[in-house]
C-alpha cells in the first residue's frame, strides 16, 4: 500500500538549520521538504504559494515572528497543519500556540524521529505534544498551577512589585507610597514569597514575561 | 571577505569538530551539514562548554564550535573557559547578530572566529575553513559594525567602561541571579562580587539591579523567555 507523499514547508531562523534538516527530513521516504523560510512573513508567504501539509515552525523567527504566522497560516490555509518545534521549554508558549492553531507542539531537544512522528501524526488529524510540554501543560491545570502569580498579589502588593519591577529603589518607592523603608522590604520579601522568585530582577523578569510590567524605555 | 576556496586539506582526511548546542535537534541538522561536506567530522557533541572542555580533554577536536541559543552571558563566559582550557584550539563562535558587545569580547577573549547565526552554509564553511588555517575570521558586517564605532563622534557604548569580569557580573546580575550564585559560578567570594556589582552600578550610573536588567535588555544582551 503506498502512503501519500507529506510536503513540508520548513521554518528555522538558522540557514544552516534549515539545511541540515531538510536532508535528515528527506531521508525518510515518505516525507519531502517542498520549502524553507526564515521569517514569519516568509513562511506566511509559502504556505500561501505551495500549500504544503505540514508546516515546521521555529517560534524565534524575525518579523512577525513564529506566533502570529501560525495565527496567519492556520487562518488562511485551512489543510496546512502546523507543527511548532519551540527553542526552550517555556510554560507560557504552548497554550498560545496551540490556540493559535498548532496541530503540535516540540522542543527542538527532541530527535529527527519523534519530529517524523509528529508530522505523520497531525497529518491523520491528530494532535502531537511532546512528553515534556504535555508534562507541563498538565502540570498547569492543577489547582493553583493554571493562574496567573499575580492574580493573587494584594492590591498594595501589586503597587510595590510594579515600581520594583520598574527599577525603583526600596527607598524611592517608600517616599512615593509614604511607607516606611522597612514596610516596603517587609512588602518585597512576601512578593518573592508569593511569588517564588528569590531577588528583584528575577521578580522583574517575571513581572514582564507575564505581559504585568514592560521594559523601561527611559535613556 | 574570504571566498571559500576549495579546500586543500585531504578530503580524505577530515577535521574533527566539537560542536557545543544545547538542543539535539539542531545538532542533528548542523552535524549532517558539515559532515555532508566531507571535509569535516563532528567527533563529539556538547549541550554546553564546561561538557566541551571535559570532552576536548579526552579527544582533542581540530576546531570547537560553539552554537547555543539564548543570551551571549553563557557564550561569552563559556568559549573565555575554553579558551584558557585549550588555546590551541580554535574556537568558532555563532553568535546573535544583535549582541555586538558580547561579539567584540568574544574576539577580545581569543576566539578565533565570529559569524552571525544567521550566516549562510557557505559562509559558515568559509569561517571553518579560516580559522582551521590559524587565522582569524570576523563576518563582513561585525567588521563593518567594529569599525563604525571606532570612528570619530560615535557615540561610545555604555559598556565600553566595564572590564570583562565586571560585563560578565552585569550580565549574571541581568538575568536574575544572585550573588551567592555568582559568587558560586565564578569561584569568587560573595564579597568580591558585590564590590564588582557596586562599581557597575557606578560606572554605569545606575541605582538599582533591576534598573540594570533594563539596560541589558534594551541593548539585547540578555532576554526573557516567552517574550517576543
Amino acid at each position: 500500500m503506498e502512503q501519500p507523499i507529506i510536503r513540508i514547508l520548513l521554518v528555522d531562523h538558522q540557514e544552516m538549520v534549515r539545511c541540515g534538516l531538510q536532508r535528515l527530513l528527506n531521508d525518510t521516504p515518505q516525507l519531502c521538504v517542498v520549502g524553507e523560510a526564515s521569517s514569519g512573513e516568509e513562511a506566511v508567504q509559502l504556505s500561501r504559494s505551495l500549500k504544503p501539509d505540514v508546516v515546521l515552525m521555529d517560534v524565534q523567527i524575525p518579523g512577525i515572528g513564529g506566533l502570529e504566522a501560525t495565527r496567519r497560516i492556520a487562518r488562511g490555509e485551512a489543510d496546512t497543519r502546523i507543527v511548532v518545534v519551540a527553542s526552550q521549554v517555556d510554560d507560557l508558549f504552548p497554550i498560545r500556540l496551540l490556540d493559535a492553531g498548532a496541530s503540535g507542539y516540540l522542543s527542538k531537544n527532541c530527535g529527527i524521529e519523534e519530529i517524523s512522528n509528529a508530522i505523520c501524526v497531525v497529518c491523520r488529524g491528530e494532535r502531537y505534544i511532546s512528553a515534556d510540554i504535555a508534562r507541563q501543560m498538565a502540570l498547569a491545570t492543577l489547582p493553583g498551577g493554571g493562574q496567573s502569580p499575580f492574580e493573587r498579589l494584594s492590591q498594595r502588593e501589586l503597587q510595590v512589585m510594579l515600581m520594583v519591577a520598574q527599577g525603583q529603589s526600596v527607598h524611592d518607592i517608600s517616599e512615593h507610597l509614604c511607607l516606611s523603608s522597612k514596610t516596603i522590604s517587609t512588602y518585597r520579601y512576601r512578593l518573592y514569597e508569593k511569588l517564588g522568585v528569590g531577588n528583584d530582577v528575577e521578580l522583574a523578569r517575571l513581572a514582564i514575561r507575564h505581559g504585568v510590567a514592560g521594559l523601561a524605555f527611559q535613556a | 571577505m574570504v571566498a571559500p576556496t576549495p579546500s586543500t586539506q585531504a578530503e580524505d582526511n577530515p577535521a574533527d569538530v566539537l560542536l557545543v548546542d544545547s538542543r539535539q535537534l539542531v545538532r542533528a541538522g548542523i552535524e549532517r551539514v558539515l559532515s555532508d561536506s566531507g571535509q569535516l567530522t563532528v567527533s563529539d557533541v556538547a549541550s554546553n562548554c564546561d561538557e566541551a572542555i571535559r570532552l576536548a580533554r579526552r579527544q582533542r577536536p581540530q576546531i570547537i564550535m560553539i552554537n547555543l541559543p539564548g543570551s551571549g552571558v553563557e557564550v561569552l563566559d563559556g568559549a573565555s573557559k575554553i579558551r584558557r582550557q585549550f588555546p590551541d584550539i580554535p574556537v568558532l563562535v555563532l553568535a546573535e547578530e544583535s549582541d555586538l558587545i558580547i561579539q567584540e569580547r568574544l574576539l577580545q577573549a581569543g576566539v578565533a572566529g565570529c559569524v552571525s547565526s544567521l550566516c549562510s552554509v557557505e559562509e559558515l564553511f568559509a569561517a571553518i575553513e579560516t580559522v582551521l588555517k590559524d587565522e582569524r575570521y570576523i563576518s563582513d558586517s561585525l567588521a563593518w559594525r567594529l569599525a563604525e564605532r571606532r570612528l570619530p563622534g560615535h557615540e561610545a557604548s555604555p559598556f565600553d567602561r566595564l572590564t570583562h569580569r565586571e560585563l560578565q557580573i552585569f550580565l549574571l546580575v541581568a538575568e536574575g541571579k544572585n550573588t551567592s550564585a555568582i559568587a558560586k559560578e565564578l569561584c569568587l567570594s560573595r564579597k568580591t562580587v558585590n564590590g564588582y556589582r557596586n562599581r557597575v552600578l557606578q560606572k554605569l550610573h545606575m541605582q538599582t539591579e533591576v534598573e540594570l536588567m533594563h539596560l541589558a535588555i534594551r541593548h539585547g544582551l540578555v532576554r526573557v523567555p516567552g517574550t517576543i
